[in-house]
């Protein structure tokens, strides 16, 4: 049986391109920043390194590499993994899961970057990031970019990515645009700083995106101040069916729309989600620029919103 | 007679559910106790419907189980 709006799964069955089917060579690599070494080998949990980007680059083709939390620290709050991490084409498939903190189902171990770059950035397509948050602190990049350049091929980072369960705080997540991007249960928060490209850009200027999906994710403002751009936006490119689903905005923009949707060709939904405004008018707090893209069954402060004028 | 000694790199676990398992006997867990049913569920499913024994089922396919 197939479900609305995704018509993803059959029922009570086995959805639709599921698992990953793991390499035999695939190996697993361990990252434990409170007891580990880069020198130790990283693939058992009492051999682990200290760094992820050490695991990174010895990760091959499929490998999957798990994250034990830091700890708390008093006056800091949690402790974090500072590094910047590289993920190239030869860590294609990738996935990288971090261990939750005990009690706490939604809460993984923390990276952050104080310098100036990405605090991940991403050449190798297909990754998978689960429960790793994201606190980038420079005012000139973000969490994570995801770089495709296109025909060329040697970028491709964007292509099959997947995060699930990540929280992204502090500058924009990059998605240069590419196939079938997803996150699904993330989190997505501005903080500090303030950057005038967003929370999440799914496109480039350069290279559209394709059946990309943002689900279940939430989009938070300033802790009761509303923010100075876009949610997301599609950086004047195309998006090609794009699907965001039962997400969450906070306050409107101060000087923008909830999103902007550039490219007069692009397709897809936003359905069943919230923003946090009322009489959200179609015309002014959203920007849509496809004549084939619609809003579905969202809601504001005052009820479903009218999108006729979508 | 030559032996043929063949490594294991998924001494971890050949699935999902199996790496959660040993995970939460190490670290802890990274999925909550429902997403891993419904991961031991979509194996059983793959194991019958293709053989495979050895995949790697994510949270994002757990959620699609209703």
């Amino acid at each position: 049986m197939s479900t609305f709006p995704d018509g993803l799964y059959e029922y009570g069955g086995v959805p639709v391109g599921g698992a990953r089917f793991t390499s035999p060579w695939a190996t697993h690599w361990f990252v434990d920043g409170i007891s580990g070494s880069d020198a130790n080998a990283g693939k058992k949990p009492n051999e682990a390194k200290a760094t992820v980007d050490a695991a990174v680059q010895l990760a091959g083709v499929g490998d999957i590499i798990y994250i034990r939390p830091l700890v708390y620290v008093v006056g800091t709050g949690m402790a974090r993994y500072t590094e910047q991490v590289t993920v190239d084409l030869a860590q294609s498939n990738l996935s990288i899961i971090g261990v939750n903190y005990p009690n706490n189902n939604e809460f993984g171990p923390r990276l952050r970057y104080i310098s100036s770059g990405y605090n991940m950035d991403v050449s190798g397509p297909a990754l998978h990031l689960e429960n790793i948050h994201f606190f980038e602190a420079t005012s000139s990049s973000g969490p994570i970019i995801l770089r495709n350049n296109g025909a060329t091929n040697t970028q491709r980072g964007s292509d099959g990515f997947t995060a699930y369960n990540c929280h992204f705080k502090g500058g924009v997540v990059y998605l240069q645009g590419g196939q079938a991007g997803r996150f699904v249960n993330c989190v997505f928060y501005l903080g500090t700083p303030d950057i005038a490209t967003g929370y999440l850009l799914l496109a480039d200027s350069g290279v559209s995106g394709y059946n990309q999906q943002v689900r279940n994710c939430q989009f938070l403002d300033n802790n009761g101040a509303a923010p100075a751009v876009n949610y997301f936006t599609t950086a004047g490119a195309h998006v090609y069916n794009l699907l965001v689903e039962g997400c969450h905005f906070g306050q409107i923009p101060t000087s923008s729309a909830f999103f902007t949707i550039g490219g007069t060709l692009s397709t897809g939904m936003i359905v069943n989600c919230f923003f946090n405004s009322t009489n959200v008018d179609t015309d002014t707090d959203v920007s849509i620029g496809g004549t084939t893209f619609r809003l579905v069954q969202c809601f504001d402060q005052t009820g479903m919103i009218d999108a006729t004028n979508d | 007679m030559a032996n043929i000694i063949i490594k294991k790199p998924d001494i971890f676990g050949k699935t999902r559910s199996e790496q959660e398992m040993n995970m939460r006997k190490e670290w802890g867990q990274t999925m909550t106790d429902e997403n891993l049913d419904k991961i031991k569920f979509l194996e059983k499913k793959a194991k019958e419907k293709v053989g495979s024994s050895k995949n790697f089922f994510t949270p994002i396919d757990a959620d699609k189980v209703k």
